[in-house]
Formats: C-alpha cells, structure tokens, sequence
C-alpha cells in the first residue's frame, strides 16, 4: 500500500510540475508511466486494466498538448478539434474516476473510507463542472458561467492539493499497517 | 461504473454536442474585415490606419499586412508593449471576446513621407494579408487632413444624451457650410444637432455657432484613438475643408449587433 500511494505521488509530481521550455522538462507521460506501472505492480481491483489504460491514453495526450505539437492540432478542422477536446477532457476524467476506484479497493474496511470518498468528491466533481461549464461558457460567454469555471477551477487546484496531501497520508498509513504486520509476525513466530 | 458519473457523462456529452452543433452554426470560413470609412491622415502629426476584423472565437489569426497600392504597411506595435508568457498571451490585436467571436483591432502606423503614395491609392481596393494565408479585399478610402485653418473647436468632450445616444459639441471657428459628416464606422446613423433640433445638410454656419454631432448607440463609434467623425464643408470664402474631431466613448460593438454584422456579412 505504501509503495503504491508513494509511487502515484512521484507519478503525480511529473504530472503537475511543468517547466516548459517548448517541451516540457519533466515530462507528464513519465509520471503517467509510473502510475501505471504502480498500479500493475501494486493493486487488485477490478479498475486495474481500466486505469492503466487510461493512464497511458493519459501520458499519449500530454505529449500532444506540448505547445509544440499542439499547434498543429490547434489547426486541424474545428469538428475534429472540438472532438479532440472532449475525448480527452472524458479521458482525464475516467483517469480520476478509475484512480479513486483503485484508492477505495486499499482503503476498504479500514477509517478511510469517507476521507477518500470526500477527496474524490472534491477532484472529480470539480474537475466535471470546469469541463461541463466550459462548453456553456463557449456558446454563451455569461459571465455567471465564466464565475461558474473559475470557482471549479479553484476548487480544482485545491482537489489537487487534497489528491497529494491523501497519497502522503496513505503512504504513511501503508507504513504503518506494513509496520504492525511485521510486529505481528515476529511476535507469533 | 456508478449510476451517478455516467449521468455525469451524459450530461457532459449532451451540453457538448449541444455547443459544438451551435459553434459549427456559427463558424465563419475566413476573417471578416469591418467596413472602414475614411481614415483620417493628419499632416505634421503621427498617423494611424486603423482596421478591424472578426474571427471565429479563439481563433488564432493576425493580420499581417495591408498593401496599399505600391506600399505594404505592418501593424504597428506600441514601444511599451511587452509579454513575459508567450505561450499564454493573448493575441496583441484581440479587443474583445463574444459568444463564437472574437474582434481584433490593427493599427498602421503612416509617415508623412507615405502619404502621397496612400492617397494616390485612396478609393481602391487595398489587400489585407492574415496570418492564415488568406488574402482579403477591402475599399480604402483616406484623406490628408491639414492643419491650415481650424473650422471647428471641440471645446465639450462627448457625452451621453438622455436617448441614449452619444454626443460631441462643437464651436464653429470660422464662418461656412457643412456639407457631409462621416465616420469610420459605416452605416452610424449620425445626426447634426443645433440647440436639440436635427439640421439638415447642406448646413450654413456662422461664426461662434455652437452644434452637435450625436450618434445613435447601436453603431456607436467605438474606438476613441482616432479622430473619427470627419466633417466636409467650404469656407464662406469658398475654399473647402475637411476637418477630424475624436470621439472619447470606448465603446465595443454590443453583442447583437456583432451577431447580427457576422451573419450579414456571411449571406453576402
């Protein structure tokens, strides 16, 4: 458990830390890998297969999203665009959605249940309402919307800060669990 | 997957198709340059063209060049513009956002030296080169303004009327008749006003006179750089001039007339 959470959390700081220079220096599509990797390495659920897929679709966009590339997309016809944009807005949201899932399947029987359900609640909800706003804001630039965009997106940021303050937390719990386990098997053996 | 997150994806995917059917609606091909009227070259002072045109919303294009018979002019950049964030700045020439537009707003800056060159161009077609590779043309029409004798003074600023349209008073230096008034803005309903009473053209003035010039809101003059209603009229001694005055409202086209000017522009 702590092996897994501390490596979503390197896999995390690849994912939100960008130093862009054209390209960006730490590139997304590694932090992706790594949750990937944890996730077949450490986890069993039935969000696995899902989730790394997901994950790697994931680290494939970010490598688009370059500005670099991103230019070219940027002048692809507007429909294909305007899919691009969604599919991987849809896809950004499953890879939270299915990240969660796997968090629960560690966290089940055990006092955190309601504290992975609340952060989730914060990471995918917020990240649903800046996705969903956004394409009313297109057609209508009310500014009510523009206000709608800008809170979710607060409460994004913070959902993310939540995300990497849950994964320290679970990281310390798997240590401790790890831990007790091993008092345990001393003491019987 | 919960019953509740695939609401939440139906729902997202319905308010998409719904915007993206609505922005393919609304989807101009190329950029629409707004109609100019005369532009005003004043001598011994800087001046500027000044052009507008509208792009899809969030579309990325500059306008590159004009070429003005023999003469390529480039967008001006002002000294104190700087940017430390290329990659999320916004374009220079983007003024204003609306639902699927955006209005941008270019100036060229003329020398003195090019005037005779623009104004032997003035009544043709010029070229407007965007940064899409697409290639416009647009009636231009320019005058030299000269400084020699004032006509008229712009000694109150302009103001909104009680109608809601946008005034300009002036003094009348020296005697003569006004015989056209325009703007840059085409088809602004623009109106002289004496004491609250419309006057009809051709106008004789007096000396110390004092008129208005009011302009409706929907076609207001929008942008307050330039000296934007030019007034045509003789001396009473029968020498013709044409004097700029400068309209201080910034004021954007409003919404509907955007909508409305796009989708004009597009059935033509």
């Amino acid at each position: 458990m702590s092996r897994f959470f501390s490596r979503v959390l390197i896999g995390f700081a690849f994912i939100i830390i960008d130093f862009h220079f054209g390209i960006d220096i730490i590139p997304d599509i590694i932090g992706y890998i790594i949750i990937a990797r944890a996730i077949q390495k450490y986890a069993e659920s039935k969000y696995n297969k899902t989730a790394v897929l997901l994950s790697y679709i994931s680290g494939v966009i970010s490598i688009i999203e370059m500005p670099i590339i991103y230019s070219a997309v940027e002048n692809f016809p507007t429909v294909v665009f305007l899919l691009y944009g969604f599919i991987t807005s849809i896809i950004q949201l499953l890879f939270y959605y299915y990240i969660f899932g796997i968090f629960f399947s560690f966290v089940q029987n055990t006092p955190h249940v309601n504290y992975t359900k609340r952060v989730k609640h914060l990471v995918v909800g917020s990240l649903w309402i800046v996705i969903t706003s956004i394409y009313l804001f297109e057609i209508t630039q009310h500014i009510i919307l523009g206000f709608a965009v800008v809170i979710a997106g607060i409460a994004l940021i913070i959902g993310f800060i939540m995300f990497i303050i849950y994964c320290y937390k679970m990281m310390k719990y798997g240590k401790l669990i790890e831990l007790s386990e091993k008092v345990e098997h001393v003491e019987t053996t | 997957m919960s019953k509740r997150f695939i609401l939440m994806l139906a729902v997202t995917f319905i308010i998409f198709t719904t915007s993206s059917v609505i922005l393919l609606q609304k989807e101009i091909e190329e950029p629409i340059i707004l109609p100019i009227g005369t532009q005003a070259l004043h001598m011994e002072e800087e001046s500027f063209i000044n052009m507008s045109y509208v792009t899809n919303h969030n579309e990325d294009i500059e306008l590159k060049s004009i070429q003005v018979g023999e003469l390529e002019l480039v967008p001006y950049t002002k000294p104190y513009h700087f940017s430390v964030n290329t990659e999320t700045e916004e374009s220079d020439s983007l003024i204003q956002s609306y639902p699927y537009y955006d209005l941008h707003s270019v100036e060229f800056k003329v020398n003195e030296n090019e005037y005779s060159a623009l104004t032997a161009a003035s009544n043709k077609n010029a070229t407007a080169f965007f940064s899409n590779g697409v290639k416009q043309e647009f009636p231009l029409k320019l005058e030299v303004l000269t400084k020699k004798k004032e006509y008229l003074f712009v000694g109150v600023q302009s103001s909104d009327t009680a109608e809601g349209e946008s005034e300009t008073i002036f003094t009348i230096t020296e005697a003569g008749t006004i015989e056209e008034i325009e703007t840059v803005f085409p088809l602004a309903n623009i109106k002289l006003y004496k004491e609250d009473k419309q006057m009809t053209l051709p106008y004789n003035t007096e000396k110390g006179e004092k008129l208005s010039i009011r302009i409706s809101p929907n076609y207001r003059i929008w942008d307050s750089r330039y000296k934007n209603i030019i007034v045509h009229g003789t001396f009473a001694t029968g020498e013709p001039f044409t004097e700029g005055i400068a309209q201080y409202i910034y004021e954007l086209p409003p919404k509907k007339w955007m909508n409305d000017f796009v989708m004009e522009a597009r059935d033509r």
